[in-house]
Parts: C-alpha cells; structure tokens; sequence
C-alpha cells in the first residue's frame, strides 16, 4: 500500500522552487516541543533534501512564519502540558490569516481517532501517525508534500490523500470513530471541491446514488445520510455494529468509489485525480 | 568626533529612509498589483452577471422546450468556448436530445456526447435513457439559431485563432438539471481542448444549470397543470375524444371514446388498435391522410361510422380537424365522436311509420281518384258543368296529394337506404334534351325562355336514368316555379375530366347564402310566398340529392337572392367505366 505508487500524476520533487525562487529547497517548518526529537527529525529531513527551521511553540512559530515563507509545517500535537496545548497551536494556526494557508501536517499517536478527529477540526489537513520508524516519517513526510505540490500547480487536483490515509487504519477498534472520521475526510476534501463547482442539490444526488449501490454489499452504508454540511452517520454504534473495521473501510471505499465514478461522468477531466482509490 | 558622529548618524537615517523608501516601492506595487486584479474580478464578474441577467429574462417568457435550450445553449457559449454542446430531457417514455455543434467539424461527435449525456444520467439516477424513445435535434452550425432578446456579449471575448485540433473530445461537463430531488435531464458542454472550464468559469456554468433547472422546472410545472386541466375538461366531456400527433400515436383518448369504440376502461390501446377499428368504419383512408397531412381541404372531415357492439351495431358521428401549430404546421388530429345510435334509431321509427302510413293512404286515394275519373266520364250518370268544375278541382288536389305521397316514400326509400338503382349506359346530352322538351309547354305558358346546352357529341355515362331524369325535372320544375315572367332557365351539361356537371340556372328570386346549407333539408321552402301559386312539397331537392349521393355524384347550389340561382349535380364518370368494362366482357 504505498500510497506514492498509487498516484502517477503525483511524484515527489524535492527541486521544486520556493515561491521566491531564492532556495531550491523546499522549506519545511517543524514545530517540536521537545528538543531532542526536534533535532533528529530535523537532521533526518536535511538529509532528505529538505530545508528545515525548527521551533518549540506556538509564538515562536508565528514569529518565522511572519518573515519567512514555509511550503507545509509540520506540528507535533505532543506537547509537555498535553495534546490540548498541541491542538491549541493548531487551530490558532489556521485562524491566522497569514499562517492559515500553509498546510498542517499533524503528528499524533495511532491508536486514539478521538484526537484525529479533534485535529481535523482544528484545521490539520493530513497526519503522519506516532510511532514511527524513520522510513515511514520521511515516506509520508514527502508523500504529503508531493501532493500538496501537485495540488499548488492546478487546483483541479482533489484531495485524496487524507481518505487514503484513514484507510489505512484498519486495525483500529474505535469503529464509531472511523466512521465519524471517514464523513468528516470525505466532506472536508471531496464534498469540498464538489461544492465549488457544483450545486448542494447535485451533490446530495451523487451521495444518495453511490450509497444505494454500495448499501447492497454493505448495508452499514444505509446509515450515511447528507444535510448541508455534508455526509452525517446516523447511529454510529449501531452502524458500525458487527462489522469489522476492515469491513466499514472496505464499504466506504466502495461507496467513494461509486461517487467518484458518478463525478467522473459529469465532469470529465475538469477535476483530476479520480481513478479509484 | 562628533562629525562622525553625526556623518554615521546621517548615514544610518540614509540607509534608513533607503529601506523605507523600497519598501513603500513594494507596498505600493503591490496595492497596484491587487486593485488590478480586483478591476479584472469586477469586470468578470459584471460579465457574468450580464449574461445571467439576459439569461434569465429570455427564459421567463419561453415555454418551448426547443427554444429554451437554445437560449440556454447561445449563453453558454458566451461563457465557454466550447465546441459541441447537447442536451438531454426526458420523461417516462421518451427522450429529447438536441444537440448543437459550434463548428461544422464538430458535428461528428454528435454520438459521442450524446452517449456521454446517457451514461452520466444511467450513473446518477440509474435512469436507461437508451430504453426510452429518443427523439434527436441537431442545430446547424451557423444556423441564425440567436434568440431575439439576447444581445451579443457585453464584453468582447477574445476566441483564440489557434488552430485547433478537431480530433477528439478531450473534455466536458455534464450539468444535470434538477428540481427539488428529481433529475429530469442534463446538458453536455465539450470541447476539444484539453482545458476548457477555467476555474472561475465552472461557477458561472453551473449559476447557469441552475437557472435552466428552474425555467425548466417551472415550464414542466405549467404544461403539467395545463394538461391536467385540459385532461379533466377532455374527461369529462360527453363527446368521445381522440387526439393524435403527426406520427400518428395516440395523445388523448378520453372514457367516452374508449367506451364508443368499445375499448376496455384500464386497456392499453394502441394507435394500431385504433387504427383497426377505424379502419373497420372506413374513417382513416389514404386520401384523406393525405388530405390531413398537407392541412388543406375542407375541413372538418364528418362522417358517419357504424360499429359492431356488444349490443347490437353503434352508429357514430365522427368529425375530424387537423391541429394546427405555428406557422399552420400540421401537429396533429382531432376527432370529436358522438354516439348518435338512438338519433339512427328513432329517424329509422319515423321513415318507417312514414312509410307505412303513406302506403295506407295510398290505397284509399286511387280508389277515390277512380272513382271521381268515372263521375266524370259520366258513367253513373250525367252531370251539369258546375259539378264537373268541382271534380276537377277534387282531381287537381288528389294529383297534388299523390305526388306528396310518393315524394314521402321515395324519400322514406332513400334514408333507410332502400332505393335501388338500376344503372345503364345513359347519354346525358339526350335525356336533357327530352327533359327540356317535356317543359316546353309550361315554360311557354308562364312566358319563361327555356333552354339548354349540351355537348354535341355523345356524353355517355352510367347511372339510373329514370333517377336521374327525376333528378333534372326536380330542378327544372323549381326553377320555373320561382322564375317570374320574361325569366329565363338554361340547363347546361359539362363534362369533366371524371365527371359530368349538369347545372339548371335561373333568373328567378333567388335564395339568400345563409340559407343555402339548408336547401337540401327536407321540407324545407325558402322564400315560399303565401297564397294559391307555387306550392311544392320542400321534398325535391332532398330526394334529388339521395339519388345523386346514391350515385356518388355531388349535388350543390350557388345563389344571390332576387338575381337567381344556379343548382348543380354532378355524377362520376369513374363508375361509369367500370360498367363499360363489364359491359364489354
């Protein structure tokens, strides 16, 4: 499942320009409250051509955001007075007006989807999960660049990557919050971009469409409804009941997939990235 | 010291001021940079409203499915320069594609996005256009297809003169149109460029989806509530009703109809069903198909059909229009039926009780006109003058009587289509000649010119001369008795290319046009003066034209009141030929 592989029109390029054309390098900006890791991960990245500037908080952040020019940051939501304080950076890092279009990369511990949740409410736009090897960091790391990078050169790109991440968590036992966290990806990227190009109406028609196809094989499916924020569940416990967490992702992939193939029909090359998950 | 002082101090507000100025050179540049590309978004974004306000006001006023999305189509290549655009809509049955290529090359792919439109519409609603009944338009290209309303875009749009590579459909959109949560149909917009919808285009096309959703929407809305007030007046109407299009399929068909022509309540019927059982009553021929077709004759079509029914035959009045629409296109039929057995029935009670009653009485007046002939042969015995007057008075009378009587069988005979013909080989130009000659005494008696005009040649023709003989003394006899002295009456015979036209023509007082429709209508006497004179039976000329339709011939008048008139009949020559034909075998 290497997601880099799955995406042709999305390669990694480590040469690609600053916006001011001053650095060959891509600027990452790595906020770490602890020290020591702050180093390591910084000294990984250089080595992966990477340009790095490394902080501790959220001032701090501010303070280099404001005078220099970053690609993504990167945010470790583990601070020494709790994940809060982590989160806390987030979101008044998105409420910026200067900092807000910067994309957030968020680290945070695998096994709790209550806090990725939390994050992606408060802005983060993909995560890399704790713990990690070395390789997985600076895979991902530049996985999530590269497609941040395809998506800066035409925003017709839609943005598949968070949901291909969320399927990877198939171990989890929190299926509710799978569930919760699958609506909330798909509303955050794709309903996004549909709404952009197209009416609530239309959209709502493409969900109930893909949902009764996807709904024979699994009926959970069923319980996916949309106002207008986007796709809600409905009765998550009971949605989820007996199915494994393999089995919800499996159904919810079909469902995207439906959805995708609907989109595709009506708008041809205008939106990219829509081959199958 | 503090000269070097004040030179580090001078040069450091220099650097300084050097810096401020930069940086107010970049500030300002910048502001420059975003009031330009403010002034572009306000000049799009006026464009767009201009084209949605001419939009919108254009589709308010349509209520042709055709013309709205021509207007809808014109719009969109304002905004996008696309190169073949088509729409879908469609309903339970059918299917309506129109399709609009921008450049002639482009009309190749007519198919291809017609089969893009029917396969997003399967994806997003499941809905199988491909087993729907598709009707297909496509627009020329250059065809002055432009909306009166809509003016050309406000802001000239620069179409790029690149030669543009035609050879495939590299992109498109589909843009349903939806109304509450029903998809009714869709519009295909593509191009062979490979990126045709700039970003900040695709919001505008879909403003305009939007729109031509709800002007859509809003004309289903109408037809549906015209029609549903249309069907329940077609409903409840006595009159049986039939409506067909110009393919000939059935539109309406109302409870009445189903019920004359003897279709069950819930039965599907076909235009074959319904052709069938017309076809039955001889009503739908050739000809007049033909007739229907082009919108020209006269019109309606009447007739009358009699059909087999469960209880006993049906008799019905069927008159046929065709629908008109613009610029006299015919559209379609319209038959209005008429259950008219019971009329049949009690006409059929009245000319036998007619009859019957006219053959009693028929009896007893030859025994008293014998019986008055031998009171005047004086073979009782003598009688003085003054009594013989008297008898001849009663003998006049019981003549006139007799002739009521037989004008009354004679057309009791005709309605209940008991006359028979005995056809032969008749030459018109003699039987006219002795008729005329039988009216020489009585024409020279009221001091009228009697005449007459016949070919010289031999006009043969088949038909029942003792009828037709009638026929002709009918008309003569009436034009002597409305002719005033010093009149004229002229009897002429033409002969047509498949008929023969006899027409008696008089200077007498004529008849006035509205009544002439009536003229052939039993018992009827227009301008009859009261008093002793010219009394008839008003049974004449409705016998005269029983006989000449038993011919199939035609029987018509032309008149101006106080100048004359101008009786006509004509009788087929067609027959006649097929007569000669047996004949000769």
């Amino acid at each position: 499942m290497r997601e880099s592989e799955r995406n042709p029109q999305i390669c990694p390029s480590n040469k690609a320009a600053d916006q001011d054309g001053f650095s060959s390098k891509i600027r990452l900006l790595l906020i770490e409250p602890d020290r020591e890791q702050a180093q390591v991960f910084g000294k990984w990245l250089e080595e992966e051509g990477f340009s790095v500037v490394s902080v501790f908080n959220l001032e701090e952040a501010k303070g280099k955001i404001h005078t220099d020019s970053f690609f993504t940051t990167i945010l470790d939501i583990d601070f020494p007075e709790g994940i809060k304080q982590g989160l806390k950076v987030c979101s008044k890092l998105k409420e910026d007006r200067k900092t807000k279009d910067i994309p957030l990369i968020l680290m945070t511990y695998r096994t709790n989807l209550a806090t990725i949740i939390e994050s992606l409410d408060a802005g983060a736009d993909n995560f890399i999960l704790k713990p990690f090897e070395t390789d997985y960091f600076l895979e991902r790391t530049k996985h999530i660049v590269a497609e941040i990078e395809a998506r800066k050169k035409t925003k017709r790109v839609i943005d598949l990557a968070l949901l291909r991440f969320i399927f990877t968590l198939k171990e989890t036992d929190d299926k509710e919050n799978l569930l919760r966290l699958l609506c909330k990806a798909f509303n955050r990227t794709i309903r996004a971009k549909c709404m952009q190009i197209m009416r609530l109406d239309c959209v709502t028609l493409m969900v109930h469409r893909a949902k009764r196809n996807a709904a024979e094989k699994y009926g959970f499916i069923n319980n996916l409804d949309m106002n207008e924020q986007g796709i809600v569940i409905k009765d998550p416990s009971g949605a989820a009941g007996t199915s494994s967490a393999e089995t919800i992702i499996e159904g919810f992939e079909e469902f995207l997939n439906n959805f995708l193939k609907i989109l595709k029909s009506l708008t041809g090359n205008i939106i990219l990235g829509l081959d199958e998950i | 010291m503090l000269k070097e002082k004040t030179e580090e101090r001078s040069k450091t507000l220099e650097k300084r001021v050097e810096e401020l100025t930069a940086q107010l050179a970049k500030a300002n540049k910048e502001l420059e940079a975003f009031s330009k590309g403010l002034e572009e978004k306000v000049k799009e974004r006026t464009f767009e409203l201009s084209i949605l306000y001419e939009l919108s006001n254009a589709i308010s006023y349509t209520l042709d499915y055709q013309k709205l999305m021509n207007i809808i189509m014109d719009s969109l290549y304002k905004i996008v320069d696309y190169d073949i655009c088509a729409s879908l809509i469609y309903n339970e049955h059918s299917a309506d594609i129109t399709v609009k290529p921008a450049h002639l090359q482009c009309s190749r792919f007519a198919q291809e996005v017609q089969n893009n439109l029917c396969e997003a519409t399967l994806l997003l609603t499941g809905e199988d256009i491909h087993k729907k009944e598709i009707s297909t338009f496509v627009i020329p290209p250059g065809s002055d297809t432009e909306p009166q309303g809509i003016p050309a875009a406000p802001i000239s749009r620069s179409r790029p003169e690149e030669e543009r590579d035609f050879t495939r459909i590299r992109s498109f959109f589909n843009l349903p149109f939806i109304v509450g949560s029903e998809v009714f149909g869709m519009i295909n917009v593509s191009g062979c460029k490979e990126t045709l919808f700039p970003e900040e285009r695709l919001r505008i096309l879909y403003t305009i989806a939007n729109q031509a959703s709800d002007a859509i929407g809003r004309l289903r809305t109408i037809i549906k509530t015209e029609k549903s007030k249309m069907d329940s007046l077609v409903e409840s109407m006595l009159e049986g009703v039939i409506m067909l299009d110009e393919r000939g399929e059935i539109v309406v068909l109302n409870p009445q109809a189903r019920k004359m022509l003897g279709f069950e309540d819930h039965q599907k019927v076909t235009s074959k069903d319904l052709y069938d059982k017309l076809r039955s009553a001889e009503i739908g021929k050739e000809k007049e198909k033909e007739k229907f077709r082009s919108g020209l004759g006269n019109f309606p079509i009447v007739q009358e059909m009699v059909l087999p029914h469960e209880e006993g035959s049906k008799t019905l009045h069927c008159e046929m229009i065709p629908v008109k629409g613009s610029e006299d296109k015919v559209m379609g039929i319209s038959m209005v039926l008429r259950d008219i057995t019971r009329e049949k029935e009690i006409e059929q009670m009245k000319n036998e009780f007619i009859s019957s009653i006219s053959h009693e009485i028929k009896t007893p007046l030859a025994i008293i006109k014998e019986a008055i002939s031998l009171v005047m042969d004086e073979i009782p015995g003598k009688i003085i003058e003054p009594q013989r007057d008297v008898l001849t008075t009663a003998q006049g009378n019981i003549g006139r009587l007799s002739n009521i009587i037989e004008a009354l069988l004679d057309v009791s005979k005709i309605e209940s289509a008991k006359m028979k013909l005995d056809i032969r080989l008749v030459n018109m130009s003699e039987l006219i000649k002795n008729t005329v000659s039988d009216f020489k005494y009585m024409a020279e008696q009221k001091g009228i010119l009697l005449d007459y005009e016949v070919s010289q040649g031999k006009v043969d023709i088949s038909c029942d001369p003792d009828k037709t003989r009638q026929v002709l003394v009918n008309l003569i006899s009436n034009a002597l008795k409305f002719t005033p002295r010093e009149g004229r009456v002229k009897v002429i015979c033409k002969e047509e290319e498949d008929e023969v036209i006899v027409s008696v023509e008089d200077t007498g007082m004529g008849v006035s046009e509205e009544n002439i429709p009536n003229l052939f209508d039993r018992f009827t006497q227009f301008g009859r003066k009261p008093g002793p004179g010219e009394k008839g039976t008003g049974l004449g000329l409705a016998i005269s034209k029983g006989i000449v339709e038993l011919h199939k011939g035609r029987i018509w008048a032309e008149s101006k009141l106080n100048k004359g008139s101008k009786f006509y009949f004509s009788l087929p020559k067609s027959s006649s030929e097929k007569i000669e034909k047996n004949l000769e075998k």
